[in-house]
């Protein structure tokens, strides 16, 4: 591992912690206070019908009612009903109540549908029709690798394993999608959360035809994603009401609207696996189907729950047959991926079903059958440019003592008559690799710090993380790189989209990539005074100095001082492909960067109310290099915080009588708190294997912790001897598995 | 939500006359009403809103004699704070403690919590979304045949499985204590009614114009001991699955649980199981299991028998 000056150290601040913490930092709802309408969507009663007539006039009458629109003047309004509060219409006022007000008086006509909100209801034969694809409500697709019936004759046994449903339910941001737009003449001014400013410039264009640079969107604030915040519904809605108004619309959805209108939510998924294996352990062939709940937006992603069980286990011969099943649900989308964690929680709870019928530990059981670094990746034949799933099993399992604690499932009672249990999950992600291209600029300024302008917006870590890069390639102080603006589609660089753990590798890429731009020509400026040539400098801790001779120095505020101009440094990300030679895969080989890691968690539940108390739990990260370290510590805890949410208590009730949500606020459907998840219990390490791709050697590490899930789970079968193996792991369903209910 | 009127009353005279006015309805921290104005769950709700904090000195908490006087007006925060209710009446403190936030038990009143209307997700859908028995005479009780993951294990009341929120009031009616409202003194044990005709959808037998202005609590027998637990998703805000109070001592045994029922619920065979005997593992587990006598599932709720049982056992040992 390389030693770096500023990368991976501890103690580098957060840049914008003052902002943060002072409620300085400005969300879209802050702006143009007093100067603007408030905009309320009128959301459907009925989750399958069609709309005959829609009367609006008496909410337009309303006193204070300055701009109402439905289905016939904006795309994100609907007149086909597919889901319990879909938007039909929508009302700015210059007030919330009157604009609640008026969405009482519009009056609308449906024609109803059968509704099936039951997902095991719509994947019957003869179930009618959700309405969310023609004809069917069901869709299918394979994949196969090698042989697999000669797979299974290689098998001395043979298990089928079910799991799931895994939980449906809504992510649940502190901050729900947010919007304050005005026009001036055809320009359209946005201020919103964002995952992507960029592509939700692109979307708006796309979606209403109005040119690109005409709409300028800025993004500060965002109050975390977490894969919802990627769309513009709710802009455009705000933008029409706008121009409609003739004055500045803000749309800041309910906690109601947040919960049941057009936002993402985490599906359903399910898994049955035919697993054939020698009696050392080793797989030969699986044959799985997966079912995943495509809910009532019509996506297909069944097809990308087996990713990770693809890129984790070693298996030559495979069959994956996956159904997506149309629901009249709210929209299924990204919460850490589409697809990643209702499928990667299937896979290990089968692979703990498969161990323990085998009698193996679980460790050991899976990593046996790890795929191995000198490998490539059975479909895309590609070389992984770092592999650490190994180091992650075996280092979250020693951080629990995992060989002293593990037992046979359901013998063992602590002190005090609870239940112990231990679990571990591990995977390869689909995420934190190098993605779309996107680009950076930065400024050296004539003071000798460094500005950066990158084109996101301030949901996560990865922009402390293009600090870090860049004061590493400049040889600058931390805390010499500022960040100046961000997420402003017109003076920012695009940045790409903050999702899929790819900001600190792409975006990164592209900062140092910018940083080396801006080196070169403060070099050139410094060679010049030196009377050197540029290659004969280098830099470190603020400095400009000879490679040869270090004592023979300038500072970079001395050096900047003889700018006879703002230096601009510009940067592309890289492709994904090796930068330097693994085992015999040379330089430029196109390349598999994959985010990888392991949970183990050790638990104690209460025979008496089913209740889980989390005692200690453990997450290693294959990170590659931690760039910004305490943004990975703080990235793990808030994974951990959620999944911990997901796996114990985390469900969107829907009632299937009607397709109506039942819990769409925050008291029955809440946040975990740290009563709940005993921070000082977290344990994250980061597992740095040096990519060979990344900047500085690093990989994404957005979306750890995933495979909680699972581990949460095999723990509690470890503490119970039953299994529970759908989402969430509630009193009720352990009760239940303890034959108390 | 509507435009309302906001009246702040200067006496308990004051309020009842305005209370005495279709349309009113009176507020003290406001912690249940506002949300159910703002989320719009009934379609009656009030054009007035009466403020009884405006009315002075009804926030005390003393002892007098031999009971614990409580003001309506006093929060759930002092009540849970006072050296007085945690001496003698440690149940009633450890119930005002485990409400909500540290921030809803300042605003929160003892009046508010035993008169707060129950928290099932078919009446309080958003938008009077589930026209429920509740609300409309003609309507359904949705939750009989829908997700009753939360409700009454103890059969339906006037047809309706909701389920009495309050952390306060079986610790009240453990203790054996009085409500007392400007017109009459009414015992803890018959003050929760769980009413469904239309535009009444209140938890209590209190009239329109009827104010809670003080609680007495009895002391204990000598020698008694209380206590109160409670079963939620979380170890904090949340509202119960199941809770239960005990007081026990002296050769006698009050155990009431809540979250169960539309009303507070008095485990008898538990008491008389437990009364006199020793409290241990063995006749706590004995007792606790008198709690299941009368339970009923209706689907998805049979798990909060168990968790009855389990608070049952935990709130004895607790006395112990």
């Amino acid at each position: 591992m390389a030693d770096y000056a500023v990368v991976g150290k501890a103690g580098n601040k957060e840049k914008t912690i003052v902002q943060k913490l002072t409620g300085r930092l400005d969300y879209a709802d802050d702006r143009l206070p007093g100067q603007k309408l408030v905009a309320r969507t009128l959301l459907s009663r009925y989750a399958n019908a069609e709309v005959t007539a829609i009367n609006t006039s008496a909410a337009e009458a309303l006193p204070g009612v300055k701009a109402v629109i439905t289905y016939d003047e904006c795309p994100m309004l609907y007149k086909s009903i597919r889901r319990w509060g879909q938007e039909i219409a929508a009302v700015a006022a210059v007030d919330n109540e009157t604009a609640t007000r008026a969405l009482e008086l519009i009056q609308v006509t449906y024609q109803e549908g059968n509704q099936i909100s039951d997902v095991e209801e719509a994947m019957k034969p003869g179930a009618p029709l959700t309405g969310v694809w023609e004809g069917t409500n069901i869709r299918t697709s394979e994949l196969l690798r090698g042989d697999v019936e000669a797979g299974f004759a290689q098998a001395d046994q043979e298990f089928t394993e079910t799991a799931g449903w895994t939980n449906f339910w809504q992510h649940k941001e502190m901050e729900p999608w947010s919007a304050t737009t005005y026009w001036v003449g055809d320009d359209l001014y946005v201020w919103t959360t964002s995952q992507n400013p960029f592509g939700q410039r692109n979307t708006i264009k796309n979606t209403m035809g109005w040119p690109m640079h005409k709409i300028h969107l800025i993004s500060h604030g965002s109050g975390s994603g977490h894969g919802n915040k990627h769309g513009a519904n709710w802009i455009i809605i705000a933008a029409v009401l706008a121009k409609k108004a003739g004055m500045p619309v803000s749309y800041h959805l309910t906690r109601f609207e947040q919960c049941c209108s057009s936002t993402a939510h985490q599906n359903k998924g399910k898994l049955e696996m035919r697993v054939g294996v020698k009696n050392d352990g080793t797989i030969t062939a699986v044959e799985a189907t997966y079912w995943a709940d495509g809910c009532s937006g019509g996506a297909t992603t069944a097809s990308g729950m087996d990713f990770g069980f693809r890129y984790t286990y070693n298996v030559p011969h495979a069959k994956w047959t996956f159904y997506d099943i149309a629901t009249n649900t709210p929209l299924r989308g990204a919460f850490r991926c589409v697809a990643d964690p209702p499928g990667d929680a299937l896979y290990n709870l089968v692979m703990d079903k498969v161990a323990d019928k085998l009698g193996m530990d679980p460790l050991e059981f899976r990593i046996k059958n790890l795929v191995a670094p000198d490998m490539l990746q059975f479909e895309s034949k590609m070389p992984f440019s770092s592999m650490g799933i190994r180091q992650c099993l075996e280092q979250a399992a020693a951080a629990l003592d995992w060989d002293t604690k593990w037992h046979q499932p359901g013998n063992r009672t602590l002190s005090d008559g609870r239940l112990h249990g231990i679990g571990i999950a591990g995977h390869i992600d689909s995420h934190g690799q190098m993605s779309s291209p996107c680009g950076a600029i930065l400024n050296l300024t004539k003071d000798g710090k460094c500005l950066i302008a990158p084109g996101q917006s301030h949901n996560a870590g990865s922009i402390n993380a293009h600090c870090h890069h860049v004061a590493e390639v400049l040889g600058m102080k931390y805390e010499d790189v500022h960040v100046g603006d961000w997420g402003h589609t017109d003076v920012t660089s695009e940045g790409g989209s903050e999702g899929g753990s790819t900001r600190c590798i792409t975006l990164g890429s592209a900062y140092v990539e910018a940083a080396l731009d801006a080196r070169a020509e403060a070099f050139a400026v410094a060679a010049g005074w030196m009377g050197l040539t540029p290659d004969k400098l280098s830099a470190g801790d603020g400095l400009i100095f000879e490679t040869a001779n270090p004592t023979n120095s300038k500072t970079w505020v001395e050096v900047a001082g003889r700018f006879s101009y703002p230096i601009i440094g510009k940067g592309y990300s890289w492709p994904k492909k090796l930068r330097r030679q693994v085992l015999n895969w040379p330089v430029g080989t196109d390349c598999e960067v994959r985010g990888q890691m392991a949970q183990a968690v050790e638990i104690a539940v209460d025979p008496d109310t089913g209740q889980i108390e989390v005692l200690n739990m453990a997450s290693a990260i294959d990170c590659g290099q931690a760039i910004y370290r305490s943004g990975f510590n703080k990235g793990c805890f808030g994974g951990h915080e959620i999944i911990m949410g997901e796996t114990l208590m985390y469900e969107q009730v829907i009632d299937y009588g009607n397709g109506a949500s039942m819990n769409p606020n925050f008291w029955q459907n809440a946040h975990v708190t740290a009563m709940d998840i005993h921070p000082e219990g977290f344990n994250a390490i980061a597992v740095e294997t040096d990519d060979a791709c990344g900047p500085h050697g690093c990989k994404g590490v957005g979306e750890p912790e995933v495979s909680a899930l699972a581990c949460m789970a095999n723990a509690v079968y470890n503490a119970t001897g039953v299994w529970i193996d759908s989402l969430p792991i509630t009193p009720d369903k352990v009760l239940q598995a303890l034959g108390k209910a | 939500m509507k435009d309302i009127k906001h009246f702040n009353a200067t006496s308990i005279n004051d309020a009842a006359a305005k209370l005495a006015e279709a349309g009113s309805a009176p507020i003290a921290g406001g912690t249940d009403l506002v949300t159910i104005l703002r989320a719009m769950v009934n379609p009656n709700s009030p054009d007035t809103i009466v403020n009884l904090k405006t009315i002075p000195d009804m926030a005390y908490i003393r002892e007098e004699g031999d009971a614990l006087k409580i003001g309506a007006l006093a929060t759930l925060s002092a009540i849970a704070a006072s050296s007085v209710v945690r001496g003698k009446w440690a149940a009633l403190a450890q119930a005002a403690h485990k409400v909500g936030s540290p921030q809803l038990r300042n605003a929160g009143t003892i009046g508010g919590n035993i008169c707060q209307e129950t928290r099932c997700w078919y009446y309080r859908t958003e938008h009077n979304y589930f026209a429920c028995l509740k609300k409309n005479q003609q309507g359904l009780c949705y939750a009989l045949t829908g997700d009753n993951r939360y409700h009454s294990i103890f059969g339906a009341t006037n047809g309706c499985v909701c389920v009495n929120p309050s952390d306060t009031a079986p610790a009240l009616v453990a203790f054996g204590a009085t409500i007392k409202t400007n017109k009459r003194d009414i015992a803890a044990a018959d003050f929760f009614d769980v009413k469904v005709a239309p535009n009444k959808s209140a938890m209590t037998v209190l009239g329109q114009d009827e104010i809670v202005t003080e609680i007495s609590v009895p002391a204990p027998a000598s020698g008694a001991k209380s206590a109160f637990v409670k079963f939620a998703l979380r170890r904090a805000i949340d509202f119960p699955i199941v809770n239960c109070a005990a007081v026990i001592g002296g050769g006698s045994a009050s155990i009431v649980l809540n979250a169960v029922a539309g009303k507070p619920r008095k485990v008898t065979a538990a008491e008389q199981s437990i009364a006199g005997k020793t409290i241990n593992e063995a006749n706590a587990a004995a007792a606790a299991e008198q709690a299941a006598t009368g339970t009923l599932s209706i689907g998805k709720n049979k798990y909060m028998i168990q968790l009855a049982k389990a608070m049952v056992k935990k709130a004895i040992l607790a006395c112990a």
